[in-house]
């Protein structure tokens, strides 16, 4: 804007101002004025004269300020002051962006110049003020805290509490801990000894450029420090790097360790939590770190980042689930909960009622029969009145199988329906009674006529079985004795196997290295004695001797058995010289005469076995052959066997014993 | 990719770390170096239809009061053991620093770096005995340094 405008526009105040500046001045001005409008200006306007004068002007009030007027200063003060106030009226934007343009650098000039000064000047405000925020916010935050402990009866409350007496840390702290979980934005798994970055993951948008750079320099800087460490005798290692708001948690496990990049450092629970999820990398991967070989396309390692996006992404999110419910209002919590269990009794309710709506229509267009469907504990509880009884037993399957759930039937079939349909069938159905009668006639008959068919029938097959009865009496009595003898015959059978048994072993004891015994027949062979001469019955005194001796001691034996002895019997055999009848007389001779010598023979005698004793003459059926040929010497010669009394009960038990 | 971890090694003041400006552009700031001993640098390089990435721990020179540290040698799959041409000691000092490394890595490759060759006469670099794993750098005229990460390089990953 022009100067001169400017002026015409405060002309009052500069006027003012003129004349109590330049009081004298202007008067002297004024007298020139006139002077020169009577002289020079007569013809100028007034706007050039005052254009012409103004320059003069501003330089006197130059020098006067330059020369710290107090007049001067006193009189611009006030009017400055004035000015400010009627400017900041009119147009308040414009004065202060006008005063920030020179204030804010004038400020700034003097804290740099002075800053010792300007704190001490605004300390008074500033602290004041700086302390105030800190304590109101301090106090919200007790505030919160002891709400939250002092909350009602809310399941993180008896945790914390519990927690609090476990771990002995104050409830207070972890209401803070709680409120204060670090985000991890990256992760790294570096490999321990090249410090080479085998996989890395990070938050949207919080990537890190340069990350294999970062993770060498990372390494370098962790292995300057645990150098330290160790040269201090400690066996350490470091875990926590902390600059500003940057935190790196660092947990090394096997071959590789792990770098979390934090926005804090990261309390107990939290670097838990990272451990665990560390531990199972190792674990997975233990085999794929061990032969890392710096090559970043092994498959592994694009499974592994998403793992460890995968975790980061969750911690994210778990972190942010944390912050908006501690930030929950339990009222809040309480309003949703009870909507949540209205909304469920209305859905169930509404569930309910569609089912049985369904249940309804459904029977309504199957059997075209309105009936009412509740359900009740559990069960369908069916009402009203159906056509027929089929229709109601329909309607119950139908419910049953459609809903799968038990159904009560207190359906009803009205007495009219069912007279209807009495009438109906007994239209359809009934006979006249003369025909009935005569129907019932002839059944009457038929069956008169099948019962006396039954009775004599019934008859017949009780004298069948009579019959029957009695020979099945008769049978079994007969084959109860037979069962008997057979029991006492096998008896006896034993016991003749165990005296033959006990016969044998006396004899074979007895003649044991006698050459005439011959144990297969427990018998006496006497063929090697020559007792007889060829056609001859008449013995050998000798050899007959012999035979004494050891007939006796065969008796001996015998006697000891004689209640089980049938016979004892002399056989006399003669050699293949002559004809059968002669050879059978022959040797029926030599065992009489034998027989009747050793009958007379006292140490046979007092065995008194004479009864048992017989003779039997053999022919020549039984010759003594050696090589083929005969020897008739042996041939002419006595035998002496024995039998059981029981000898034809033994032949009669073989014979059962075989069929 | 496949990454690698290279250290420089060498007496104090052989000029390792030229060699790396030289050779690497993308470094952090040079702070680091004094306040851990340590400065990591990172350059790739491809050859054969492999592309490699080599972290480059250039590690703080020893000296008569400080040895380095072993910590930073671990895990290294080659290094380059600089000395200064100018500096006898310095080239006698290589066999120990070769030992050490080599006992904490035994599978790893090396190279060495006589550095500051500009400062050699061409007779006095004639007369060097220089093949094999050897070079004669330069890290002001760039002499040779490419070749020493590159054959490195190559011997590590071929």
């Amino acid at each position: 804007m022009p100067k001169v405008a400017r002026l015409k526009s405060n002309i009052s105040e500069l006027e003012q101002l003129k004349r109590l500046l330049l009081g004298p001045e202007l008067e002297q001005l004024e007298k020139l004025e006139a002077a020169l409008q009577k002289l020079d200006f007569q013809s100028q306007d007034q706007e050039t004269i005052i254009a012409r004068i103004t320059p003069l002007f501003e330089k006197i009030l130059l020098e006067r300020l330059e020369n710290r007027d107090s007049e001067t200063v006193k009189i611009l003060s006030d009017h400055l002051a004035k000015i400010i106030s009627e400017s900041s009226k009119h147009d308040l934007p414009r004065l202060s962006q006008a005063l920030q343009s020179v204030i804010a650098p004038a400020i700034s000039k003097e804290i740099a110049a002075n800053q010792d000064v300007m704190v001490d000047a605004l300390y008074p405000i500033m602290g004041s003020m700086i302390s105030k925020y800190v304590s109101t916010a301090i106090k919200e935050m007790i505030e919160s805290i002891n709400e939250k402990i002092e909350d009602g009866l809310s399941f993180d409350k008896f945790k914390r509490k519990i927690k609090s007496k476990i771990t002995g840390v104050s409830e207070t702290e972890l209401l803070l801990e709680e409120s204060s979980d670090a985000l991890i934005s990256s992760l790294f798994i570096i490999e321990k000894e090249s410090g080479i970055l085998i996989a890395e993951a990070h938050l949207k948008d919080k990537e890190i450029s340069d990350p294999h750079m970062v993770a060498s320099m990372a390494s370098a800087i962790k292995d300057f420090i645990n150098d330290w460490i160790q040269s201090n005798t400690q066996k350490s290692e470091v875990q926590i790097l902390s600059y500003g708001n940057a935190t790196l948690y660092i947990e090394s496990a096997g071959s590789v360790y792990l770098i979390a990049f934090l926005d804090a450092e990261p309390d107990y629970e939290q670097r838990s939590g990272i451990n665990a999820f560390f531990a199972s990398i190792v674990k997975e991967y233990a085999s794929f770190f061990q032969n890392f070989n710096g090559d970043s396309r092994a498959k592994e390692i694009t499974a592994l980042s998403e793992k460890m996006q995968d975790y980061l992404t969750g911690q994210a999110k778990m972190g942010t689930v944390k912050k908006e419910r501690n930030g929950k209002n339990p009222m809040k919590l309480f309003f949703w909960l009870f909507s949540l269990v209205l909304a469920g009794y209305f859905a169930y309710l509404l569930n309910g009622w569609y089912v049985e709506y369904s249940l309804e229509k459904m029977l309504k267009a199957e059997t075209g029969q309105e009936v009412r469907v509740e359900k009740e504990k559990g069960k369908f509880l069916l009402t009203g009145y159906v056509d027929s009884m089929n229709r109601l037993y329909e309607i119950e399957t139908l419910i049953k199988t459609k809903s799968g759930m038990p159904v009560v039937n207190r359906l009803f079939v009205p007495i009219k329906k069912v007279e209807e349909k009495i009438d109906a069938y007994s239209s359809k159905n009934l006979l006249p009674v003369k025909q009935l009668k005569t129907r019932v006639k002839v059944m009457e008959r038929d069956f008169n006529r099948s019962l006396k068919q039954m009775h004599e029938e019934i008859f017949s097959l009780k004298q069948a079985l009579d019959r029957s009865q009695k020979r099945v009496g008769k049978i079994k009595s007969e084959m109860s004795g037979k069962i008997e003898r057979l029991k006492s015959e096998k008896q006896q059978f034993k016991r003749i196997v165990e005296i033959k048994k006990e016969i044998a072993s006396k004899l074979d004891d007895r003649f044991k290295g006698n050459a005439f015994y011959r144990p297969k027949e427990l018998a006496l062979d006497f063929r090697t004695l020559n007792l007889f001469p060829a056609g001859k019955m008449s013995y050998n005194d000798e050899a007959i001797a012999r035979v004494n001796e050891a007939f006796a001691t065969y008796l001996s034996v015998l006697s000891e058995f004689r209640d089980y002895i049938g016979q004892i019997v002399i056989l006399g055999h003669s050699d293949s010289s002559g004809s059968d009848d002669e050879n059978r007389k022959l040797s029926q001779k030599r065992a009489d005469a034998v027989k009747a010598y050793l009958l007379k023979q006292p140490e046979i005698e007092k065995y008194r076995l004479d009864r048992y004793i017989v003779s039997k003459g053999m022919g020549s059926r039984e010759l003594v052959m050696i090589n083929g040929v005969e020897d008739k010497e042996a041939s002419r010669r006595i035998q002496v066997k024995f039998n059981f009394k029981e000898n034809a009960i033994l032949k009669q038990l073989q014979k059962i014993v075989n069929d | 990719m496949i990454r690698k971890k290279i250290l420089l090694l060498g007496d104090f003041n052989v000029g390792k770390t030229s060699l790396i400006r030289r050779y690497v552009d993308n470094t952090f700031d040079d702070k680091y170096l004094t306040t851990i001993g340590v400065k990591i640098s990172k350059k790739r390089v491809s050859f054969h239809d492999l592309e490699c990435e080599l972290l480059i721990w250039d590690v703080e020179g020893a000296t008569a009061m400080k040895s380095i540290s072993h910590t930073y040698m671990k895990g290294a799959s080659g290094a380059i053991f600089v000395c200064d041409v100018t500096r006898k000691e310095t080239i006698t000092n290589l066999d120990e620093h070769i030992k050490t490394f080599l006992t904490l890595n035994p599978n790893a490759n090396y190279v060495i770096a006589y550095n500051k060759s500009d400062l050699l006469t061409i007779q006095q670099r004639e007369a060097l005995d220089i093949s094999g794993n050897t070079f004669l750098t330069s890290a002001k005229n760039a002499t040779n340094v490419d070749t020493l990460f590159i054959t490195l390089a190559k011997e590590i990953l071929l």
